[in-house]
C-alpha cells in the first residue's frame, strides 16, 4: 500500500511542489523549513558520559576469558623476496600459543605483515617476534614520487611500469583556450603524503566458536569487515559477524578487513582462543593507509569578462602499492569552463598502500585548483570572490556565496583580503583565505540503516530495529539517529547499531526517509 | 619490531633510570629481556644508585589504584599502562603512541598528572594512583565530566579520558584557571578530532561555576 505525498522540494527561495509516492509504512520525508521537536535544537550526547569516563569499551578494550595477545612481525625492507620464514624458535617458547606467516613471498614496502604470533602476555608476544627468522633477498627499491616516475625506476610489480594508465576527462579544446584567455596561471602544486593517525589504531579481537566467527573491530564498516573475512575464510555471512561499539577514530581508514584482522581470526583459529591484534603507532603509519601525495601542474586562463577559457590538470600521486591517488574532483565540478582537461596518473613505489581520507582526493585538488583561481584573480584584478561567482554554474552555491560572503564580511577589512589576499588581523596574526569546495556525500546504500521490521531480540513482536553500520567514530550522526531512537514515543523502535548480524539480507534496506544528517539541500 | 620506549617520564617522582640501571640498560629492547644481563653478575652497587635488583621474571607487586590494594604479577618491563589496562582491566586509561608523546595515558601519580606508558608498574609501587575510573563514573559524575559532556568535548572520545585527567589535575592546582591555562593543561594531550575549544570551554566554565573542587 502506498499514498501520494506532494512535497516542496529545492532550496531557499527555489522550492517546487513534487508529488511522490510513498510505502504506507514508510514517513514523510521532512519538508523544507519545517520545525521538530528533537532535529536542530542542541542535545547531549547519549552517550557522552561513557566516553568522558572512560567507561565506554573500544575494540582496543576488549578482554575476555583466555584471550590471547597478538603481535605483528613487518618487513624492515621496502622489497624483498622472502626465502625463509622459521616460526620453531617462536613456536617453542613458553606462553606462545600460535604463530603463523603471510601468504605473501615478496614483500613491497617497509612495514608489509610477515608472520604474527599470539601468546599469553603482549610482552611475550613481543619475545616470539625476536625469535622469528626470516630470510630476504632484497629487491631494487623506490620510494619517492618523482623517482619512481622515471623511466628504469625499479619496478614495484612485475608486470611492468610503476606509471598506470592516466585516466583522462575532456572536453573543448585546451590549446582554443589558452589563445582566447586573457590572462594564464600556470603552477605545479606538491602536497605530501597524510597519515590519518586515529588514536585508536587499527585492530581487532577475534573468537571462533566452532565454524562462526565473531570480530569485534576498530572499524568504519563493520559490513565490509564481514563480508572480506566471508571470503577469506570461505564462510557464509550468516557464520560471520563483526561487531564495533565505539570507535577511537578512523578518517575513512578503517573499512574492510585489513591484514590485521585476518591475521587475529587466523591466530585464534590456529590457537582455539581469542586474540586480541592491535598495530603498534609504527605499524599503523606504515602499513594501515594514507593520504597520497600528488604533484598537479595546473594551467588556468580567463578572458577579459572574467570567464574561464581553459582549465587543465596533469597530475601524478602515489598510492604506495595501491592506487586512487587522483586529485581532479574539483576541477571537474567546482567550475564552468568549455575548454578542459584532466589527466590523473597513479604511480607505484615500494610503500604502504593509501587508503581513503576524509573526501579521496579533493583536499589535494582543491589546494591546487584553488590557489590558481586565487592567482589568476589577481592577475586579471578581479575580486576572489567574484571570479569565482563568474564561474559557478550552480544555484545551490551562489545561494552559498552569499551567506559565505556575508560571514566574511562581519569580521572587518575583509574587502582588502578578498582582493589582496591574507591580511593580519590587528590583535591577532590571523591569515585568512578564501576557497571553494563541494561536498560529495552520499552513503553507500547498505550503510544506510536497514528499515526491515523484525522480531525483537526481546522477544516482543512487531518491534522496529534498525541494523545500522553505524560505529560511535563522534562524528554525529549515530549520536543524531540514537537521540531520535531514544526519542521516540513508543517502545515499538529499537535501535540495534553495533553490529552486522551475519544474514545476507539482513542489510538490505529502503532508502526514504531516515537519517537526520540528510537536509533539505 | 622495536618497542622504542626513551625519554623521561613526566614526573620527577619517578625514577625509570634507576631501574634501567639495574636492568643493566636492556629494557628497551624486546627479545633480549628475557636474557640476564651480562653485568648482572657485578654486586650491587649503592653508590652507583642501585638500591634493589628486581626481575627479569615476573613478579607479584602491590599498586594502590584508586584508593585501593591491588596484587598485579608483572615482568620489570610492563608500564604501569599496561598493567592498568591489561592486568587490571582498568581500560579507561588508553594506549594510543606507547611513547609518552599523546597523553592519551594519563594518570595521576600522588595527584601529579604523568603519561603512563612512561612509568614502569613496578615504579609506581609507594604512590597513590589515581586513574580516570578513581576521578568519575557514568554515575558519580563530577562537574568538570559533566561540563565535557555539556559541551560536546568529546567526539570519538579516545582522547578524551587523558584530556580529562589532565583537566583535572590543572584545576585542582588553579581554580581559577583562565584560558591560557587550560590551554597548557592539555597541550601534551592529541586530540586528532579536533574538540580542544570545547575541553576548553568545558572547564572554564567549571572555573566560572565556582569552584567546585574539581579532582
Ligand atoms: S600512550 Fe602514553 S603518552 Fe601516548
Ligand atoms: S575526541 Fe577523537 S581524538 Fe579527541
Amino acid at each position: 500500500m502506498s499514498r501520494r505525498v506532494t512535497l516542496n522540494l529545492g532550496f531557499q527561495g527555489h522550492l517546487e511542489p513534487v508529488t511522490v509516492v510513498i510505502p504506507d509504512d514508510e514517513p514523510t520525508p521532512w519538508l523544507f523549513g519545517e520545525r521538530f521537536q528533537i532535529v536542530g535544537k542542541p542535545t547531549p550526547r547519549v552517550d557522552g558520559a561513557l566516553r568522558v569516563t572512560g567507561a565506554a569499551r573500544y575494540t582496543y578494550d576488549i578482554s575476555m576469558p583466555g584471550m590471547l595477545y597478538g603481535a605483528i612481525l613487518r618487513s624492515p625492507i621496502p622489497h624483498a623476496r622472502i626465502k625463509s620464514v622459521d616460526l620453531s624458535s617462536a613456536r617453542r617458547l613458553g606462553g606462545v600459543r600460535a604463530a603463523i606467516r603471510m601468504d605473501d613471498t615478496v614483500v613491497r614496502f617497509a612495514g608489509q605483515e610477515v608472520a604474527a604470533v599470539a601468546a599469553i602476555d603482549y610482552e611475550t608476544a613481543l619475545d616470539a617476534l625476536g625469535l622469528i627468522k626470516v630470510e630476504y633477498e632484497p629487491l631494487p627499491f623506490v620510494a619517492e614520487l618523482d623517482a619512481a616516475m622515471k623511466p628504469g625506476a625499479p619496478p614495484v610489480f612485475e608486470s611492468g611500469s610503476n606509471v598506470q594508465r592516466p585516466t583522462v576527462n575532456e572536453h573543448g579544446d585546451v590549446t582554443r583556450g589558452i589563445a582566447e584567455a586573457a590572462a594564464v596561471h600556470e603552477a605545479v602544486y606538491l602536497t605530501p603524503v597524510q597519515t590519518h593517525v586515529s588514536l585508536e589504531v587499527h585492530g581487532s579481537v577475534a573468537r571462533w566458536d566452532g565454524d562462526e566467527l565473531t570480530v569485534w573491530s576498530s572499524s568504519q564498516g563493520i559490513f565490509t569487515v564481514r563480508d572480506d573475512l566471508a571470503v577469506y575464510f570461505n564462510l557464509p555471512h550468516s557464520k560471520v559477524r563483526v561487531v564495533c561499539e565505539y570507535l577511537g577514530g578512523g578518517f575513512g581508514s578503517k573499512f574492510g578487513a585489513k591484514p590485521e584482522t585476518v591475521i587475529a581470526a587466523r591466530l585464534a583459529r590456529q590457537a582455539n582462543a581469542p586474540v586480541k591484534v592491535m598495530c603498534t603507532r609504527e605499524g599503523e603509519h606504515l602499513a594501515t593507509g594514507n593520504r597520497p601525495d600528488a604533484i598537479q601542474k595546473v594551467r588556468l586562463g580567463a578572458g577579459h569578462d572574467g570567464k574561464l577559457t581553459v582549465l587543465e590538470l596533469v597530475q601524478h600521486g602515489s598510492g604506495g602499492i595501491g592506487s586512487g591517488s587522483g586529485s581532479a574532483g574539483p576541477f571537474l565540478s567546482l567550475y564552468h569552463c568549455p575548454n578542459l582537461r584532466t589527466e590523473e596518473t597513479n604511480v607505484f613505489m615500494n610503500t604502504g598502500p593509501s587508503s581513503p581520507m576524509r573526501a579521496p582526493g579533493w583536499p589535494q585538488g582543491c589546494f591546487a585548483l584553488e590557489l590558481a583561481m586565487d592567482e589568476l584573480a589577481r592577475k586579471l584584478a578581479l575580486d576572489r570572490l567574484e571570479f569565482r561567482r563568474l564561474n559557478n554554474p550552480n544555484p545551490v552555491r551562489a545561494l552559498e556565496f552569499d551567506i559565505g560572503a556575508e560571514l566574511y564580511r562581519m569580521e572587518g577589512k575583509e574587502r582588502r583580503a578578498q582582493i589582496h589576499g591574507s591580511v593580519k588581523t590587528r590583535n591577532r596574526r590571523r591569515l585568512r583565505g578564501l576557497a571553494c569546495a563541494r561536498s560529495v556525500g552520499s552513503a553507500s546504500p547498505r550503510d544506510r540503516p536497514s528499515r526491515r521490521p523484525r522480531r525483537g531480540s526481546d522477544g516482543h513482536p512487531g518491534h522496529r530495529h534498525r541494523h545500522a553500520n553505524d560505529p560511535r567514530d563522534g562524528r554525529g550522526g549515530g549520536a543524531g539517529r540514537r537521540t531520535l531512537a531514544h526519542r521516540l514515543p513508543s517502545r515499538r523502535h529499537a535501535l540495534s547499531i553495533f553490529g552486522s548480524l551475519g544474514r545476507k539480507h539482513d542489510h538490505a534496506v529502503h532508502h526514504a526517509g531516515g537519517s537526520p544528517g540528510r537536509g533539505a539541500s | 619490531m622495536k618497542h622504542d620506549k626513551h625519554g623521561p617520564p613526566d614526573s620527577r617522582a619517578i625514577s625509570r633510570r634507576a631501574f634501567i640501571k639495574g636492568a643493566g640498560a636492556i629494557a628497551a629492547t624486546t627479545g633480549l629481556i628475557r636474557t640476564p644481563p651480562a653485568s648482572a653478575d657485578a654486586a650491587p652497587d649503592a653508590q652507583d644508585g642501585i638500591v634493589e635488583r628486581i626481575g627479569p621474571g615476573a613478579q607479584t607487586i602491590e599498586l594502590k589504584i584508586n584508593g585501593e590494594v591491588k596484587r598485579v604479577t608483572v615482568e620489570p618491563r610492563v608500564t604501569l599502562l599496561r598493567a592498568l589496562r591489561d592486568h587490571l582491566n582498568l581500560t579507561g586509561t588508553k594506549l594510543v603512541c606507547d611513547r609518552g608523546a599523546c597523553g592519551a595515558c594519563t594518570v595521576h601519580l600522588d595527584g601529579k598528572p604523568v603519561t603512563s606508558c612512561m612509568v614502569l608498574a613496578l615504579d609506581a609501587r609507594g604512590h597513590e594512583i589515581t586513574t580516570i575510573e578513581g576521578l568519575l563514573t557514568p554515575d558519580r559524575m563530577s562537574p568538570l565530566g559533566a561540563a565535557f559532556v555539556e559541551h560536546d568535548a568529546a567526539q570519538c572520545g579516545f582522547c578524551t579520558p587523558g584530556m580529562m585527567m589532565s583537566m583535572a589535575a590543572a584545576l585542582a592546582s588553579n581554580p581559577k584557571a583562565q584560558l591560557e591555562d587550560v590551554k597548557r593543561a592539555v597541550a601534551g594531550n592529541i586530540c586528532r578530532c579536533g574538540t580542544y575549544p570545547h575541553v576548553f570551554a568545558a572547564a572554564l566554565s567549571v572555573v566560572r561555576g565556582g569552584n567546585r573542587g574539581e579532582s
